[in-house]
């Protein structure tokens, strides 16, 4: 939902998209995000958008609570007869969220019924997982 | 500190730091450690520079406050000659052996008539292979505990499972009398058998106390725990059945294959419940382990029961399944008249009325059918559950005032199953006053010697020595008026020559599965008990359903992953080695069925501890593949695992 996340630092207060608040493993797999030493979170801003409205988050998961999410996928659709956006982010699948560009692309000017279970194989064609984690490919819930 | 390597010898350490923090009283480590005069195994602690296992104890930081002894321990460096690490279990490994024995004392293998012989011939047979992981204990009070030494000898404030078991090991490992040593445990917050024995936080607090003569307290963090306080060995289990058409079994066969530490041998009972609890003419029942660079294995809940009755319930339901035969009425059919392994008579065996009494309570014949609703896939399983029913010599004495109360001093212990408050219903019982006016006092080495709270043994064994207690003080107060004194002692239990003792259940459980997912559910899980005489119904029905829960959590959930390559336990916490919770438990009941067993003991009263958790797998494996078709065979039942067959 383009959220801004507000951080706050030795050197005062700066604003990251969530987008670029994560990070690929690189040489430093310890880091998950794209924050400094020292620096902290202290304010998410989400606009109001509509997509709020009509949204799901899905989380499958080993036990029934108090476990990190298996897979995990929040789903946001603004339609009327058709699809006219969709914002889908994964978990669970990747080194930090995935957003499923790819899938929200595919399902733009689509129908409802039904569509998501094609686009989804679409976003994941390519995922190369390992031998542990091959099972997760087909789990994100539709 | 604790070893980062699993396999190899200390070639240097560094306390040099550590020891300037301020704060730090000092280091111990195998250089400069206090010789210990009796110690093996894994209480040898700090005493030369080998390393067994991930994990273990290599130096030993004492401070002012934990905090610097953490911080310092963080300080300390040691250098290794490290050796690839062998952990990981495998049915072929070229270097398995026969142990002497398993636990507690039974006889590695047994054979009767020929097995395979019987196998090869029968017209129907399965043949499967069930394994279950390493399992942690894990109570929710960590292990901790405070030495003192004085002129008199050394006391030791502990959370344990039994204080004159920790005493006899503390005299020993420091060549001590008894009498110098005193272990207090008034109130313990769980233990699951991972407090029966001395671990080496204890000889290592101890040793700290000794050498800096002031009070040591060590408490074990979470982490800590997952190598210093025990575990279950994880287990590969081949079971093959035969059995006529009708069901009648003509031979088990069960082939276990576990693991044990190099310097400490603990074999697991894997198959022993397998050796009496249905009739065949032919039998083979067998241990192999491989001693490996793991924690030291030891007792968790139902040490073999839990593991054992797992495989062999699952292989029941497979050959079930394989003669068409609901398998209620094959378990009913596989009947013995006797224990087949000690050719005695069962004292009472109550497994057939609690199938036909879980079935009707559960809606078997409604539940067992297969259906889809919704998303879910649904069935249901059922399994059979068994412990021994045995007891230790336990002594006593009782005091009464004259006022009219009265005191009762027994080493018990009350580990978080209510033995504090059932103790006190006996006595009351059986002086026949009102409870307000007895107390009984355990927890404490100095009280009359009881055995520990092990093998659901605890209210059997220390029951009978407060019943003869009370009784030899009822006689002196007759004859002599109040005050009076009495004292008792028990032994173990004679009868057993006589008569196969044990506790009987059956657990019946629903599940339904997300049919895209694999996740598991467990809306319905009933276990029908025949456990003797139920002396507290709110202590026994929260001591079976506890089982219950940990046996969900065993098939679902718990599951310690071990590093093949640095030996290590990857997920040594709570976030990541997963016990059911409160969510993952839905409608869950335990009942039992009117049994009174007067040759167990006085009370007539069987042991509930162990029971409730031996079969709940089982019986949850059952169910998944009822709903699915998907036979899980490894613990535990993940969504992937279940996946992987949709």
């Amino acid at each position: 939902v383009d959220a801004l996340v507000r951080v706050q630092g030795p050197a005062g207060e700066r604003t990251v998209a969530i987008a670029d608040l994560y990070r690929g493993p690189g040489d430093e797999p310890q880091r998950d995000t794209t924050l400094e030493h020292g620096e902290l979170i202290t304010a998410v801003d989400l606009e109001p958008l509509p997509y709020a409205t009509r949204s799901r988050y899905r989380k499958v998961r080993d036990r029934a609570s108090y476990s990190f999410a298996l897979v995990s996928a929040a789903a946001a659709l603004t339609s009327r007869r058709l699809i006219e956006d969709a914002r889908i982010a994964l978990g669970g699948v990747a080194h930090g969220p995935w957003r499923a560009r790819r899938a929200e692309e595919l399902l733009r000017g689509g129908r409802r019924r039904g569509a998501l279970p094609a686009r989804r194989r679409a976003e994941l064609a390519a995922a190369e997982p390992l031998r542990d984690n091959a099972f997760k490919v087909p789990l994100p819930p539709t | 500190v604790q070893s980062t390597i699993a396999r190899g010898r200390i070639v240097a350490i560094d306390t040099g730091a550590a020891t300037a923090l301020p704060g730090v009283l000092t280091v111990l480590t195998h250089l400069d450690a206090p010789r210990l005069a009796g110690a093996e195994g894994d209480l040898a602690v700090l005493q030369s520079d080998a390393v067994a296992y991930h994990g273990q104890v290599v130096a030993l930081v004492i401070a002012e406050t934990p905090e610097v002894a953490r911080h310092a321990a963080a300080l300390v460096t040691v250098e290794y000659a490290a050796r690839p690490p062998r952990v990981e279990l495998r049915a072929d490994d070229p270097r398995l052996y026969a142990p002497d024995h398993i636990m507690p004392q039974n006889v590695t293998d047994t054979f009767e008539g020929d097995a395979d012989a019987a196998l090869a011939a029968a017209p129907v047979s399965i043949d499967c292979t069930y394994t279950t992981p390493n399992e942690h204990n894990q109570p929710m009070e960590p292990h901790a505990c405070v030495a003192r030494w004085t002129a008199d000898g050394v006391t030791i404030h502990d959370s344990n499972q039994g204080s004159h078991t920790i005493r006899s090991k503390v005299a020993d490992v420091f060549g001590l009398p008894e009498e110098r040593v005193r272990v207090t445990s008034p109130y313990v917050g769980g233990g699951f058998g991972s407090k029966v024995f001395a671990h080496p936080h204890l000889i290592a607090a101890v040793m700290a106390s000794q050498a800096v003569g002031r009070p040591v307290k060590i408490a074990l963090t979470r982490q800590q725990m997952f190598s210093l306080a025990g575990h279950r060995t994880p287990t590969i289990q081949r079971l093959r059945l035969g059995a006529e058409r009708d069901g009648r079994l003509t031979a088990i066969a069960h082939d276990v294959v576990e693991h044990t530490a190099t310097i400490e041998e603990f074999a697991e009972q894997t198959a022993l419940a397998t050796r009496m609890m249905y009739a065949t003419p032919n039998r083979r029942t067998t241990h192999r382990l491989a001693a490996l660079d793991v924690p030291v294995p030891s007792i968790m809940r139902a040490p073999g029961e839990a593991p054992g009755m797992y495989a062999l319930e699952c292989a029941i339901d497979e050959l079930a399944l394989a003669c068409g035969i609901d398998p209620v009425e094959l378990r009913i059919l596989n009947e013995p008249d006797i224990d087949p392994e000690k050719g005695l008579p069962f004292s009472s065996r109550g497994l057939v009325q609690c199938l036909r009494e879980g079935a009707r309570r559960f809606g078997w014949e409604e539940a067992r059918r297969a259906r889809r609703e919704g998303r879910w896939l649904c069935g249901a399983g059922v399994a059979a559950s068994t412990y021994p029913a045995r007891r230790r010599a336990a002594s006593a004495t009782a005091h009464a005032r004259d006022d009219g109360t009265y005191r009762f001093r027994i080493d018990a212990i009350d580990i978080g199953t209510g033995a504090r408050t059932v103790l006190t219903q006996i006595a009351a019982d059986e002086l026949d006053v009102p409870i307000e006016r007895v107390t009984v006092d355990i927890g404490d080495s100095d009280l009359p010697a009881a055995g520990g709270a092990g093998g659901s043994m605890g209210t059997a064994s220390w029951g009978s020595a407060i019943v003869e207690a009370a009784r030899a003080l009822r006689r002196r107060i007759d004859a002599d008026g109040l005050p009076a004194d009495a004292s008792a002692e028990v032994g173990g239990n004679p009868e057993a020559e006589r008569y196969s003792m044990h506790s009987f259940g059956a657990q019946f459980a629903e599940v339904r599965v997300d049919a895209d997912t694999g996740e598991v559910g467990v809306p319905r899980l009933l276990g029908v008990f025949a456990v003797g005489r139920v002396i507290n119904q709110h202590t026994g029905r929260s001591q079976l359903i506890g089982g219950m829960t940990m046996g969900l959590s065993m098939a679902l959930h718990e599951e310690a992953v071990i590093d093949p390559q640095f030996g290590h336990y990857a997920n040594h916490d709570f976030a990541e080695y997963h016990i059911a919770v409160n969510a993952d438990v839905e409608e869950l009941d335990a009942v039992w069925i009117d049994e009174e067993d007067f040759h167990v003991n006085a009370m007539g009263a069987k042991g509930i501890g162990e029971v409730g958790i031996t079969g709940t797998a089982a019986a949850i494996a059952n169910a998944v593949h009822c709903a699915t078709g998907v036979r899980v065979r490894d613990l535990p039942i993940r969504p992937d695992r279940v996946l992987a067959g949709l």
